[in-house]
């Protein structure tokens, strides 16, 4: 593929280069001939072409309509004319003038205009900036806590990207961005602005942020996952603390939502795709360079993707009882350089990554200290690609990379599982009911006891297994 | 083979064409001359004619009008035909291509309804430093003395902790290092203006010393500073860690220091930073934890060094960290991972060299015990990429190309001893037979490693026997 573009890209540069040329000797042809028309003659009454052509007999001022009277015909050399110049009255008489006609200028179609020119109004506000500051409503804070501030700049703003200084502003209820494009906003997070939620808050599952929702009765079809209309609204920057207390960041409906550099800690549910129930169970999200951080808890849960086609790059997640969590609707997403950190978390119920979908696309995902790195059920049908699951210590007695519920229907290539220490089960893969169509393609098995036995890796490895 | 004929085809067709094109001209150029001179026996005038819009209020620049020949029945009154007449002058209003200049378009002082030429960049400008709450530079300015900015930035760093410091557009030249602490109570976040550039100053006494150093105080043999030794398990705190960023602008080592030095934190993004002018790009030393995790991510830099002897672009001591969508220059090695610079992800990485000829350079280097390498470039270095017999990474779907004949030596992958990685669909090119070339080349015969699907486009088959010991697949002539 490469080879082919590659070359297809020198191919089509000498052809450039190719054409380049020719147009020069075409060019060269053309002015040489240009120019023996007035050589070929004898020198004092040249052969020169006359062209009638309309010019300014009277000042016209921009925006005035310019009168028949203002204008005579001329006939000229045409080497004397700007390009384009306009020959006949009657394509100017009548029309508005763009820029002041002087006398004895000529006239091209950029100085007309069949309708009035409207004054180019440029609105400077105050401020010069694109964004609404959310400090602008630091009136309706109260104390500290911003609820009402950000409600109020969202519900005035719409299609605004509202912008957060580097500061805390901490929220007592969940702040609501609507799918519906006419009333969605994007929020930018200076580096070190925080959005906190208050102590009080009172349910852990309840979310700080739920972005994209769709309002009662709302057509999911035509606002949601197919809706090209879409606005492209963004979460950009700084950080959501759910101070150990609620939820972070759900996504609801809208397409091609974005949400970039910042991070999510002390959430029991950092990040929940939620599945929009229209008939692609799809949220089309980008979400990229965005880091979780769990509040430890048992049935904490660092990303939960239940929707479909979202591509997700570049996150670290840890302190989860799972890190990355599909559920049967999450699948067709693209998983690109995910790192799951199993910190804060003991015993086997745990993992990395957990798919229970049909199937999605791993590529070069680390699973740390997680009991399982990946566990996969007997429905999916995913690809693991270049994988790494790790365990730095021995504190949690079960080191399994890829675990089954059920049988194997998965792919797993060039993935390596490795530990520093013996613990009472290691294991490269275990499948908990034989059988399936799944299979492992140049494993690295560097598990320090997994190794003596694999006969359950060799059922689905049909290549050399590296060391 | 089809190739190279339909390549020689084109070359001839192109040569071709080009002397053509030079034939052409050349004798049109007489015809020019002639007509010239019979142009001086007819009663022409000069007239200044303008070339590109001029805006009200606008100057009569070199590049806005131009002096041609006019018949006199063709030009108004007031004709100019002079540019240096308009020197001090403004357009009365705005000139479209084609006008000719006279007296009443031209004015004496600025008018009123003047358009600025600048006010295309303020209209709609993304940043008003001071409305988003910024700490900008150029308030500690006065803290800058003897052309060294460091002690303004440094005063900057230390009395706003978390926040966000602003560098305009400018030159900002230091001294000595920048320190930022990877203390949640001390970090900062850095944002540069496009043009904003933090420059090393001429005496920069360590070209090994980075102009800014995170979480790291290099003076001290490199070791974390105090202050950064978090006593958490992983030597981070997760729950308060306050991630740095540096976005922006450029860092000019000016050919005496090195870059962005990391010796800690979590998360720390660079992004979109221009570092040029060094001797190490970016410098991850070993985390201070078990793991030796840095966590670094590092996305849209740029790295150009000065061709140092043992200069790198990423020099990689720590472990986690994720690298994409770089290009990298004239250094003596792209990227270097010692034996603790293991599971890193590199992505879309393009490290070329041009000069350094009669030297030994490797596009990626790796000494640690694995890495995963994703389309990954390497142009012109010695060997493309490089393991040793301990290293187990994945590289998939890379590229090493050569140019040229330097060197002597083009090696796409190289172990110094038995081979113990995977490839994966990576592609080897060189047109040029020169003493060593080959698609894999080891110190030592052994090693599971494993070759798949490779595309091979190189003059000479003397080492491919190495290739094909360990390759698994087809070989892709």
């Amino acid at each position: 593929m490469k080879n082919n573009n590659f070359k297809n890209i020198i191919g089509r540069l000498i052809a450039m280069l190719l054409c380049l040329c020719m147009a020069v000797s075409l060019f060269a042809l053309t002015a040489c001939n240009k120019e023996e028309e007035p050589a070929g003659n004898d020198g004092t009454q040249k052969n020169e072409t006359l062209v009638e052509v309309v010019r300014v007999k009277k000042a016209v001022k921009t925006g005035e309509v310019i009168p028949e009277d203002a204008l005579e015909l001329v006939t000229l050399r045409a080497l004397d004319l700007p390009f384009n110049t306009v020959k006949t009255i009657a394509d100017v008489a009548g029309k508005y003038a763009l820029v002041d006609l002087y006398v004895g200028d000529f006239v091209t179609p950029a100085k007309l205009s069949a309708e009035e020119p409207k004054e180019e109004v440029i609105e400077k506000e105050e401020s010069e900036i694109a964004y609404t500051l959310i400090t602008k409503y630091a009136s309706l804070a109260n104390g500290n806590d911003y609820t009402a501030a950000i409600k109020k700049a969202i519900e005035e703003n719409p299609n605004a990207t509202i912008y957060f200084p580097d500061g805390t502003y901490e929220i007592s209820d969940t702040i609501v961005i609507p799918a519906d494009v006419t009333k969605s906003v994007s929020f930018r997070l200076s580096n070190y602005a925080t959005i906190k939620a208050a102590a009080s808050w009172g349910d852990k599952t309840k979310p700080m942020i739920r972005v994209g929702v769709y309002a009662d009765g709302e057509d999911k079809e035509t606002v949601g996952g197919v809706d090209h209309d879409a606005r492209n609204v963004y979460i950009m920057g700084g950080v959501i603390d759910a101070s150990g207390v609620a939820s972070g960041v759900t996504l609801e409906g809208s397409e091609d939502v974005t949400f970039a550099n910042f991070t999510i800690k002390n959430a029991y549910v950092g990040l929940h795709l939620i599945d929009p129930e229209n008939s692609t169970h799809s949220t089309a999200a980008d979400i990229e360079n965005v880091h979780v951080v769990g509040n430890g808890e048992n049935g904490s849960i660092g990303v939960l993707v239940e929707s479909a086609l979202n591509t997700l790059t570049n996150m670290r997640v840890s302190d989860a009882q799972y890190a990355f969590k599909c559920t049967e609707t999450g699948s067709n997403n693209v998983f690109r350089s995910l790192h799951a950190i199993g910190t804060g978390i003991s015993g086997k119920d745990n993992a990395g990554f957990w798919d229970l979908s049909d199937g999605n696309q791993y590529d070069i995902c680390y699973s740390d200290q997680y009991a399982t790195g990946f566990l996969i059920n007997e429905r999916t049908r995913s690809v693991y690609n270049a994988c790494v699951i790790n365990w730095w210590s021995g504190d949690n007695d079960y080191h399994v990379g890829f675990r089954t519920e059920g049988k194997l229907n998965s792919t797993i290539s060039y993935s390596k599982v490795t530990n520093t220490q013996t613990v009472a089960t290691e294991a490269y893969i275990l499948v908990e009911t034989d059988g399936g169509e799944g299979f492992v393609y140049y494993p690295i098995d560097q598990t320090i006891s997994g190794i003596a036995d694999e006969t359950a890796l060799k059922k689905y490895c049909s290549t050399d297994i590296l060391h | 083979m089809k190739n190279t004929m339909l390549n020689r085809a084109i070359c001839f067709l192109l040569c071709l064409s080009m002397m053509l094109g030079t034939l052409i001209f050349t004798s049109c150029n007489t015809d020019t001359t002639d007509a010239k001179d019979d142009e001086y026996s007819v009663d022409y005038v000069l007239a200044l004619r303008v070339i590109d819009d001029i805006k009200i209020g606008g100057r009569f620049t070199n590049d806005k009008v131009e002096v041609v020949q006019v018949r006199p029945d063709a030009v108004p009154e007031g004709i100019y035909s002079d540019i240096s007449d308009l020197k001090d002058k403004y357009a009365a209003s705005q000139l479209c291509v084609g006008d000719f200049v006279t007296a009443a378009k031209v004015t004496d002082t600025k008018p009123e309804d003047a358009v600025d030429e600048n006010e295309d960049i303020e209209i709609g400008v993304e940043i008003d430093p001071y409305e988003l709450g910024y700490v900008v530079i150029t308030k500690y300015k006065s803290e800058s003395a003897h052309g060294d900015f460091a002690p303004a930035i440094q005063k900057a760093i230390d009395e706003n902790p978390g926040r966000t410091i602003y560098f305009p557009d400018g030159i900002y030249q230091i001294k000595s290092p920048i320190y930022i602490s990877t203390d949640p109570a001390k970090s900062v976040s850095l944002r540069l203006s496009h043009l904003a550039v933090i420059s090393a100053a001429q005496d920069w006494s360590d070209k090994t010393s980075a102009m800014i150093q995170i979480g790291c105080k290099q003076e001290s043999e490199h070791a974390p500073a105090a202050d950064d030794a978090v006593a958490s398990m992983n030597g981070i705190d997760l729950s308060s860690e306050r991630s740095i960023s540096i976005i922006g602008g450029c860092i000019d080592g000016n050919s005496k220091a090195s870059g962005i030095a990391i010796g800690g934190g979590k998360d720390t993004y660079i992004y979109n930073v221009s570092i040029k002018s060094i001797y190490n790009g970016i410098h991850v030393l070993k985390g201070p934890n078990e793991l030796g995790a840095t966590w670094v991510n590092v996305d849209n830099v740029n790295i150009t060094g000065y061709e140092a002897e043992e200069s790198s672009g990423l020099l990689i001591e720590g472990t986690y960290n994720t690298f994409s969508n770089m290009r990298i220059a004239s250094v003596n090695y792209g990227l270097l991972c010692t034996e603790t610079g293991e599971r890193n992800i590199f992505r879309n990485l393009h490290p070329l060299v041009v000069g350094m000829n009669n030297r030994y350079t490797v596009g990626f280097w790796d000494k640690s015990d694995g890495n995963n390498f994703d389309i990954c470039y390497s142009d012109q270095f010695s060997a493309g990429y490089r393991v040793e017999e301990n290293t187990r990474s994945v590289m998939n779907g890379g590229f090493c190309y050569w140019w040229t004949e330097r060197n002597n030596y083009h090696v796409g992958y190289e172990s110094a001893g038995k081979f113990n990685s995977i490839i994966v669909s990576g592609y080897v090119s060189h047109g040029h037979a020169v003493e060593i070339d080959a698609y894999l080349f080891l110190g030592e015969d052994g090693g599971q490693g494993v070759v798949l699907y490779p595309v091979i486009n190189i003059p000479s088959g003397k080492y491919q026997y190495m290739l094909e010991k360990h390759c698994k697949t087809p070989i892709i002539n």
